[in-house]
């Protein structure tokens, strides 16, 4: 009988084999490469760049340290600031208005099915569509513009992909003390919760890891200068037309899944609700949205894989050249593919990796977990 | 009208409110494909009109249209069976055979679908150069088949797990080899879950822009880089873009809407039951 086991374990291993070389070739196996890649000086040398047989050289981690660093490079870090503030207004986005569409339908039960199909409908389309219809509709002379004039108003004047104005300037130097500050606020929250839950251990880690941190940022951390002088970076006014199509695009995304956890809240819990005298907003605001923060933490996830990685959208609103509405991966689509900087571009490609892989993974390994004591 | 009464109806109001707003932009689409080139940059916007079906002509009979349609529905097509293939055999023996290692397994594979195809397209590119594979249609439907392949060994995986084993134990017991039960037992059951792992396979493919959109030129790329071109090349005509965007989004329109709550579930994962 054992024997008879092991054949199946074998037959069943020998299936799933060939799926599992293909995307270990073509996922990690690649990976490596362009991680090896980024650690070359290849396209250095434009006449290296595209030759059949290039001369490399191994050069470590110097482009990751002109990247962060180094002066030509600004445009990859007003990139990053880009990525930052797009991914947090798109997921903020994405989360209220799917959240406010799945309570109106949750408590309007006529036609839900049709309204679902419609706040779905964006979804199905590609990103190079959504960016199609958009970028017409925020022409300057385009519709949106043209909205106040409906009502009588003057009409509006932004420029929505191209305008140059930028908001919340932050030098790039303090950074790293910034950065620092708010992963003490968030550890201390965390360690506030964990104290307050009763896993002690938890908690002295999370506060223990804090003060380190505070520790650093106030002394070695405010004299860590990447850059020799000021330079600001912020979030660029352009962002909003795309922030507005991102959402348009995927809030049905988010509704869908709200309104799956709200029908799974039994009616009864918020009759008892009711009954003990509860207003509604004190319903949503004890019961209800409590009920829905594991829903909540699996969009952010979600939608944050899916803003780091953000390319057609804006490729199709923008194009690629519009630089106050870059990306990391547009940037390294320009730096590797018209620039022929390979090195460069795998470095680039490296750092959003690795910004995805550290929202991915910690989630996945959670869903390993769970799945594990279910 | 008692007060819940009203609510309710202010509700109803306020989800056709949002509707209207959620359509509107692609009716606008729709509309302006049907306009003539002056109907559509007309302002203030016109919504009555002459409708003529001149755009949409002169998007189609453009040389290449055909050619690029064509190039979608191949990579589309041709990636999505090569997935079921890979992915029938793998869902069902994690399926119907798992071991521990099943669900870190499957995890992983859904890690590659996840992260980003910047940092995997350096090689890819520089092999399909050395190969000559560069604007190639099929090669562009083998990587479509490794980017597609997690979500539907997932979707097939989700939907096996819950066959009761009684009806395959009892297939064996009648003395089915283990290829005769896939075939004969289980592919009858789940035609349904296959041709929504096969839906969203198509959808994502079609849909894939970053790719094709390196890998392809003139010969082999599908209709999202014809769009997306279609921007520099005819910048300002508004109407044939818009007549060429709403044909290329027609068939993915139809399946999208069969599809939504495969798209829902495919990019979540499950991690929502």
């Amino acid at each position: 009988m054992r024997w008879f086991n092991n054949k199946d374990t074998l037959y069943g291993f020998l299936v799933i084999l060939p799926s599992l070389v293909l995307l270990g070739i073509f996922v990690y196996g690649f990976i490596f490469q362009t991680f090896y890649t980024s650690l070359t000086d290849w396209g250095k040398d434009p006449a290296q760049a595209l030759a059949a047989n290039p001369q490399i050289r191994f050069i470590g981690f110097e482009n990751y340290r002109e990247l962060f660093t180094g002066l030509v490079d600004s445009r990859f870090r007003q990139d990053l600031v880009n990525t930052f503030f797009f991914t947090v207004f798109f997921i903020l986005g994405c989360l209220g208005v799917g959240l406010g569409l799945a309570i109106v339908l949750d408590r309007s039960p006529r036609g839900e099915g049709f309204f679902r199909t419609i706040f779905l409908f964006p979804m199905s389309l590609s990103f190079i569509v959504t960016g199609t219809i958009w970028r017409w509709m925020l022409q300057p002379e385009g519709g949106v513009n043209q909205l106040p004039t409906l009502v009588g108003l003057p009409k509006g004047e932004f420029a929505w992909l191209t305008s140059r104005e930028q908001i919340w300037q932050v030098s790039w130097n303090d950074l790293p003390f910034i950065t620092a500050l708010v992963v003490s606020v968030v550890l201390i929250f965390i360690a506030i919760a964990a104290f307050r839950g009763g896993e002690r251990r938890r908690g002295y880690i999370a506060s223990g890891s804090a003060a380190l941190l505070l520790l650093w940022a106030f002394t070695l951390g405010r004299t860590l200068q990447p850059l020799p002088y000021d330079e600001p970076h912020g979030f660029n006014l352009a962002f909003i037309g795309i922030i507005l199509a991102a959402v348009w695009q995927m809030s049905g995304y988010t509704m869908a899944l709200y309104l799956a956890g709200l029908r799974g809240i039994p009616e009864e819990l918020r009759e008892a609700a009711r009954v003990d005298g509860a207003s509604e907003w004190q319903l949503y605001q004890r019961v209800i949205f409590p009920l829905l923060a594991p829903i909540t933490l699996s969009a952010m996830i979600i939608l944050g894989h899916i803003s780091l990685k953000i390319f057609d959208l804006i490729f199709a609103m923008a194009g690629p050249d519009n630089a106050p509405t870059d990306v990391p991966a547009l940037l390294m689509y320009l730096t590797t593919f018209r620039a022929n900087q390979i090195a460069k571009g795998a470095a680039i490609g490296m750092i959003l990796l690795l910004l995805v892989a550290a929202v991915i993974v910690p989630y996945l390994y959670s869903q390993l977990k769970s799945e594990v004591r279910r | 009208m008692s007060q819940g009464q009203r609510i309710r109806w202010e509700l109803t109001l306020l989800a056709y409110l949002a509707a209207g707003i959620m359509f509107f932009p692609i009716f606008w689409l729709f509309l302006t494909g049907f306009k003539s080139e002056g109907d559509a940059i007309a302002i203030p916007p016109k919504l009555v009109f002459t409708l003529t079906l001149e755009s949409i002509q002169e998007a189609l009979t453009r040389s290449d249209y055909g050619l690029h349609f064509l190039n979608s529905i191949i990579s589309a097509l041709g990636s999505t069976a090569l997935a079921l293939i890979l992915a029938i055999p793998a869902a069902y023996s994690m399926a119907f055979y798992p071991t521990q290692r099943t669900q870190g397994l499957l995890l992983w594979m859904i890690s590659t679908k996840m992260m980003p195809p910047v940092g995997v397209i350096i090689p890819v590119y520089l092999i399909f150069r050395d190969l000559r594979w560069l604007d190639n249609v099929w090669a562009l439907a083998l990587i479509y088949t490794v980017m597609n392949l997690p979500v539907v060994i997932w979707t097939l995986y989700a939907f096996f797990r819950e066959v009761p084993h009684e009806i395959m134990e009892a297939a064996r017991v009648d003395g089915a080899s283990i290829p005769q039960e896939l075939l004969r037992v289980l592919l009858p059951l789940s035609v349904p879950a296959i041709a929504s792992a096969a839906l969203l396979s198509i959808i994502l493919a079609w849909n894939e822009t970053f790719w094709s959109l390196n890998l392809t030129a003139a010969q082999a790329s599908p209709l999202s880089v014809y769009v997306a071109s279609f921007k520099t090349a005819e910048g300002l005509f508004w109407a044939k873009m818009s007549a060429a965007s709403m044909i290329a989004i027609l068939p993915v329109m139809v399946m999208g809407w069969l599809a939504q709550r495969q798209l829902v579930r495919g990019l979540t994962f499950g991690a929502i039951k």
